[in-house]
């Protein structure tokens, strides 16, 4: 679209399929909670149609920022260039699927497409009352004064713009060309009848379903959510019914969309890695490279804040993988399943093989960097035999005493006050031995470390009180650096992250022994 | 009149705070956060009463101290009706 190029996913059957399905979703919190269900949808409705998810200015792999002027524009118009497209490859009936805030913008962009029916799944009913919610949700959680600036939910930063955006967002009285609408809600968060009956005011023939499976998707910590299979049942069948109109199933196939064989601007290329088939983007700038080259390893996420760092790497002639864990995002499901958070041997197993495959791109070392649970993996001996530096973004570091082979949930929230303070002994006691000695493991070794903590983290609490001390040597020598970094968020995600992402260069470049800071990403 | 307003914000728990506990059972100044209230049903809680009641209370109210207790809270909509 003018201005940038805007990314997509797409799915679909081998031979093709006359109808299509855009997936349009939520942005911010919500997305990286709903983005696994999504995936889930987009792959059932493969299996018949041509599905695109489209990624909304300034997040995922599209250009720009969530920070940009006129960002409700940027998004709709994404919108109606993916609608665009699918009709130019041949989709000749189309379905829009549109969660939460998703479904606002969907439906002001629909009418200057030709759009046969419209799923409006837990719709958002206006911008200012979901900016409501981000202020409510914020006060609920934070001493802070909650005020007309960024706010922080869900570890997701909204900057100020994009507050604004939302907050002026609405059903603006235009007709929908969708003649059907299915509006599916719950329990939890009914929709208003009057967004209902302004839907039909508008010219829609809407049908209500009510899936309660919703809520523990969609409103729920991006460790807990849940895949909505029901509503994902409902909205297959909605859309197994015969297309009304003249849509001929003799009329020429939509393909799909073939990758592109070469780098993109970005010099990314897109495609799998490990023998699991993980989603992955390498980024390979042309010419001389650095000597290290960097491992992203997303698990819950972060997703947007590690292409930006990515990209600004690569202007520095730095080549990096970035990868889905197994059953995160896009890559396909693990063999047996696990929380969300944890490692276990068959993450580790992925590391070591793309950590090796930068080593024989021509890297003389990796830098890993990971999140959560996933950075854990890579302070494990087993993941950083070829690693100069590892950064941990919010690592439960309390959990390093967790084996690998035997991953579990700590359950001891659901249980007595007793056992929850034995089991807080025993953290502080065992679990305190395990972390340190791994720690020095690596920094034995040679290997820097550089943790990034956001200052209520519960993996900076049991840094600062039961390791921090221990480790002062490490930390005096710069061995292991320790930023705290108020506002950073769990997930790193957010408009607000390049002042990080610019500790994280130039802490590698420290690595790499160049004097030099980094600039701001952005 | 408080004592009305708390009613209704029991009342409101009671529907959409998906409390672990009986919501009668609360004390005024018990910590809704450790009766199990999620950032995301304090939402829901918030906006029930509001359409109850026929106001919006204003951002500047809008504190965690507010939002802590069932007394704030009822505290909070008593000055949000007294403003609307």
């Amino acid at each position: 679209m003018p201005g940038g190029a805007i990314g997509s996913e797409w799915l679909g059957p081998e031979g093709g399929a006359a109808t299509g399905c855009l997936i349009v979703p939520s942005v911010g919190h919500e997305d990286l909670s709903m983005h696994r269900g999504l995936v889930q949808l987009a792959r059932r409705l493969g299996d018949r149609h041509i599905v695109v998810m489209v990624q909304h200015w300034g997040t995922d792999q599209s250009d720009g920022s969530v920070g940009d002027d006129d960002l409700m524009l940027r998004w709709r118009t994404g919108v109606e260039a993916a609608i665009a497209t699918m009709q130019a490859r041949g989709v000749e009936h189309l379905t829009v699927v549109a969660p939460r805030l998703g479904a606002l913008i969907a439906a002001s962009a629909l009418p200057l497409a030709g759009v046969h029916r419209l799923v409006m799944w837990a719709p958002t009913s206006s911008g200012r009352r979901f900016v409501r919610e981000l202020r409510i949700m914020q006060a609920a959680r934070t001493e802070a004064a909650v005020d007309t600036a960024d706010l922080n939910v869900g570890g997701y930063q909204y900057p100020r713009a994009m507050l604004d955006a939302l907050a002026t967002s609405r059903l603006d009285g235009r007709p929908l060309p969708a003649g059907e609408v299915l509006v599916v809600d719950h329990d939890e968060r009914p929709v208003d009848p009057a967004y209902v009956a302004e839907l039909r005011s508008l010219g829609a023939a809407v049908t209500e379903h009510r899936c309660n499976d919703i809520g523990p998707w969609a409103d729920r910590s991006i460790d807990d959510t849940e895949v909505p299979h029901r509503s994902i049942d409902l909205i297959d069948s909605w859309l197994s019914r015969p297309p009304s109109g003249d849509v001929s199933t003799a009329a020429p196939r939509a393909q799909m969309h073939a990758p592109a064989p070469i780098s993109n601007a970005n010099h990314e290329q897109f495609g799998v890695v490990t023998k699991n088939q993980l989603h992955a983007v390498r980024t390979l700038p042309p010419g001389t490279h650095q000597p290290l080259g960097m491992l992203l390893y997303s698990t819950m996420g972060p997703g947007r804040s590690f292409v930006e760092l990515a990209r600004y790497e690569a202007q520095r002639q730095r080549m990096s993988i970035r990868f889905d864990a197994a059953s995160s995002r896009w890559s396909p499901p693990r063999p047996f399943p696990r929380p969300t958070y944890q490692s276990d041997r068959l993450d580790l197993d992925d590391l070591r093989q793309c950590t090796a495959e930068l080593v024989g791109s021509g890297a003389d070392g990796v830098v890993l960097v990971g999140f959560c649970g996933g950075a854990l993996a890579l302070l494990r001996d087993e993941t950083t035999t070829m690693a100069r530096a590892v950064v941990a973004i919010n690592p439960p570091l309390f959990d390093l005493a967790m084996n690998p082979d035997k991953p579990m949930r700590d359950r001891t929230a659901s249980t007595s006050r007793i056992t929850r303070r034995m089991a807080y002994a025993y953290r502080f006691v065992v679990w305190r031995i395990a972390a340190v000695r791994q720690l020095r493991s690596l920094t034995s070794r040679g290997i820097r470390v550089l943790f990034l903590f956001d200052d209520d983290d519960v993996g900076y609490l049991f840094w600062r009180n039961s390791l921090a001390r221990t480790l002062r040597e490490q930390t005096n020598r710069r061995e292991i650096v320790v930023v705290n970094h108020p506002g950073l968020g769990h997930n790193l995600e957010g408009a607000d992250t390049g002042e990080v992402l610019g500790i994280i260069s130039s802490f590698i470049a420290e690595v790499e022994g160049v004097d030099g800071r980094a600039a701001s990403v952005h | 009149m408080a004592e009305d307003w708390e009613a209704k914000v029991r009342a409101a728990l009671s529907r959409v705070g998906r409390l672990a506990l009986d919501a009668d059972t609360l004390g005024s100044d018990d910590l809704l956060v450790d009766a199990g209230l999620t950032s995301q049903a304090t939402v829901e809680v918030i906006f029930s009463l509001e359409d109850e009641v026929g106001c919006e209370i204003d951002d500047s109210l809008i504190t965690r101290e507010n939002l802590a207790t069932i007394a704030r809270m009822a505290a909070m909509f008593a000055a949000a009706a007294v403003r609307a």
